[in-house]
């Protein structure tokens, strides 16, 4: 059941997180059903950013879908789409160009960076036969007052549950593991291991005011605040997810 | 002197025919195989062009560009000297990252001039007195830096290793052999 009923507010990260959820359910032979938003703003967005379209194959539509006349805001959104190994170049690219015609270029190459090692871990660590989503939006800032873009890829691999430590030569699982992950794992050695780590450094540079980055993965999360001196918090949450969840936000000037 | 580059033996290879941005792994596995394919035998100089790059994840670099000088770095055949060209400061530090963990290192071409990345102060240094004396042997770099002669001997098999100095085997004044070492004209 996904409940969307009292959203107020959607980012990237739900909308991808819905889809990939209700998509993980139905291959697990389970009935899907989704309780639209009462907001009719809310649930316009939903069909607006393809979730309903996405998941209409499998699942009960609970509620009162608008129809909607679409524009093409390709310009500063990425609707859900499932990235596979095959398609994910072009998504990387869309969103790369994306990215720089709206960020300049310094901003848009750092941005660009941390979503495609995102996006490459989703379609490589983190492949499933269900395969992972994506959603992305420029935010102008006329809401919010912080403009900025936003990105998310929701996974149902395996997740980063198990990350071998070096330290004390075990494999750690849900915070400890994310933690590790985020700083690289045992693969640095192997030149491997790149992702996670660098979104810190990129996430400062390019005249970005840095950003947030959140993985959620098993039953733990983190989020990091990507600054000059970055910070990060690793905790246990009650609801485990199927695979990984990336969401990032990059401040723009 | 300074080596100069023979145009009849020179290749450019486009990095950014593919694609603007560079993101997975499995695309740096293909850009190696074709760069690997676009190099004949006898090449001099291969030049390994990013004009085109908009932007690379550190991943597809470590992929393609380190695995390819890796491999450059545990054997004598290939290209005699390879350079990198038409980054801008992302592509840039993308590579840095890359080569840094492996302790690799680059040559690029820098408007006029050639430089080395991801290098340390030290070689950087040894580098430019290099390409100021051209061509030169070992001993000479060791009595103008005032090290040891296997120390120069150590800085200058990473510099052959990038294929940013070109190393010959010669016959010393007192007889023997001896390594000559020439830097790249730009």
């Amino acid at each position: 059941m996904l409940d969307a009923r009292g959203l107020q507010w959607v980012s990237p990260l739900e909308l991808a997180a819905i889809v990939s959820m209700g998509t993980v359910a139905a291959a697990d032979g389970r009935d899907v059903h989704l309780l639209v938003p009462q907001d009719p703003k809310i649930a316009s967005y939903l069909v607006r950013m393809n979730v309903v379209e996405l998941l209409k194959p499998f699942a009960e539509i609970d509620g009162s879908v608008p129809s909607q006349g679409r524009r093409d805001h390709s310009d500063k959104l990425l609707e859900v789409a499932k990235v596979t190994p095959t398609n994910v170049e072009d998504i990387s690219e869309t969103l790369g160009e994306l990215v720089r015609t709206r960020l300049g270029a310094d901003a848009g190459r750092a941005a660009f960076r941390s979503l495609g090692e995102l996006l490459s871990n989703a379609t490589t660590h983190g492949f499933s036969k269900t395969g992972a989503f994506t959603a992305a939006q420029l935010y102008s800032g006329a809401l919010s007052r912080t403009p900025g873009f936003e990105f998310a890829v929701c996974d149902s691999g395996a997740g980063i549950q198990k990350v071998p430590s070096d330290a004390s030569n075990q494999e750690l699982e849900g915070p400890p593991a994310l933690e590790l992950a985020l700083n690289g794992g045992n693969r640095r050695a192997e030149g491997r291991g790149h992702g996670l780590p660098n979104l810190w450094r990129q996430a400062i540079r390019g005249g970005n005011k840095g950003g947030e980055l959140m993985l959620r993965s098993g039953d733990a999360v983190a989020t990091a605040k990507l600054r000059p001196e970055p910070t990060s918090i690793c905790s246990r949450v009650a609801e485990p997810v199927n695979g990984t969840w990336a969401w990032l936000r990059v401040r723009v000037p | 002197m300074q080596v100069k580059p023979d145009p009849a033996t020179t290749v450019t290879y486009d990095v950014g025919q593919h694609r603007a941005f560079l993101s997975t792994r499995e695309r740096g596995r293909k850009v190696l195989h074709d760069l690997e394919d676009h190099i004949p035998p006898g090449t001099s100089l291969l030049v390994i062009n990013f004009a085109d790059v908009e932007a690379m994840t550190v991943s597809f670099t470590d992929e393609f560009l380190r695995k390819y000088y890796s491999t450059l770095a545990t054997q004598d055949d290939g290209p005699t000297s390879v350079l990198v060209t038409g980054l801008n400061n992302d592509t840039r530090e993308t590579i840095v990252i890359a080569f840094e963990r492996r302790e690799l290192l680059a040559q690029e071409r820098l408007g006029d001039d050639l430089v080395l990345l991801a290098a340390s102060d030290v070689l950087s240094d040894t580098f430019k007195l290099a390409r100021m004396l051209g061509t030169f042997t070992a001993t000479t770099v060791a009595e103008q830096l005032g090290i040891s002669a296997p120390n120069a001997n150590n800085r200058l098999k990473r510099l052959v290793a990038a294929r940013a100095l070109v190393r010959r085997r010669g016959v010393a004044e007192r007889g023997g052999k001896e390594f000559t070492y020439s830097a790249l004209e730009a």
